[in-house]
């Protein structure tokens, strides 16, 4: 068993136990989800959302189609926005970046 | 306290357009979830001189749309939709004179400017008013 396939295997069983659901596209992935750490700031007409938080998601979750910046997620019933995306091919999980909707 | 009062009436008559339909009003001075599409109309005012009930005020209109959900052309068209709203100004004055927060004796526009904050289309129209109290 290769190194990768290891990762992956770990990546399963960690899913499995701490992983969770987070929506995408219409559909539901089980993911790792950072503190989600949203704050707010004070402006001219109102309090405005700030702060993100991270969502890691198995790239073999995924098809031929992958998030991209600015489509929404929704966790625990709260629609976030994604504001940064890492896809490096030498790990196994696609990093959302997420922030407030607006 | 007056500045609150001129942009209370502002969005009270503007609330009422069939073009702001789905687009939050707010006045600078509001605490409540900054919603977009959106709408903040802030006041600053300085009294005329030697008067304690006239005042000049420079009103500003923030338009601000989400640049993910909405194109440059639907954040123009909201844009032109507050222009159009406040280009009457015998009505808009008359309506916000009967809404009796404050009398307002006329305004002019003096100028326009985009920008881009963040993930946000911005659009400032602000016009010199002069009003007092009712």
């Amino acid at each position: 068993m290769s190194i990768k396939d290891e990762k992956a295997a770990d990546l399963a069983g960690v899913l499995l136990e701490i992983g969770e659901p987070v929506i995408w596209n219409g559909q539901t992935f089980q993911a790792l989800v950072s503190d989600p750490a949203i704050g707010e700031t004070l402006e001219l007409g109102g309090f405005t959302d700030t702060g993100d938080f991270t969502i890691k998601i198995p790239r073999t979750s995924f098809g031929a189609q992958l998030p991209k910046l600015g489509e929404i997620v929704e966790f625990e019933g709260t629609r976030f926005r994604i504001v940064r995306i890492t896809n490096h091919p030498q790990y196994p999980l696609i990093v959302l970046v997420v922030g407030p909707l607006e | 306290m007056l500045d609150h009062a001129l942009e209370s009436a502002f969005v009270a008559y503007l609330g009422t357009a069939p073009a702001f339909a789905g687009v939050h009003l707010f006045t600078g001075h509001d605490a409540e979830e900054h919603l977009l599409p959106g709408l903040t109309i802030s006041s600053k005012s300085e009294p005329l001189a030697g008067s304690a009930a006239v005042f000049r005020a420079d009103v500003t209109f923030l338009i601000e749309t989400e640049a993910h959900d909405s194109t440059p052309d639907e954040h123009a068209a909201l844009v032109e939709s507050t222009r159009a709203c406040l280009a009457d100004k015998h009505a808009v004055v008359a309506a916000l004179n009967a809404g009796g927060l404050i009398f307002l004796y006329g305004y002019a526009f003096a100028e326009s400017s985009l920008d881009v904050d963040g993930k946000r289309f911005r659009t400032t129209l602000t016009l010199k008013a002069g009003y007092g109290t009712p």
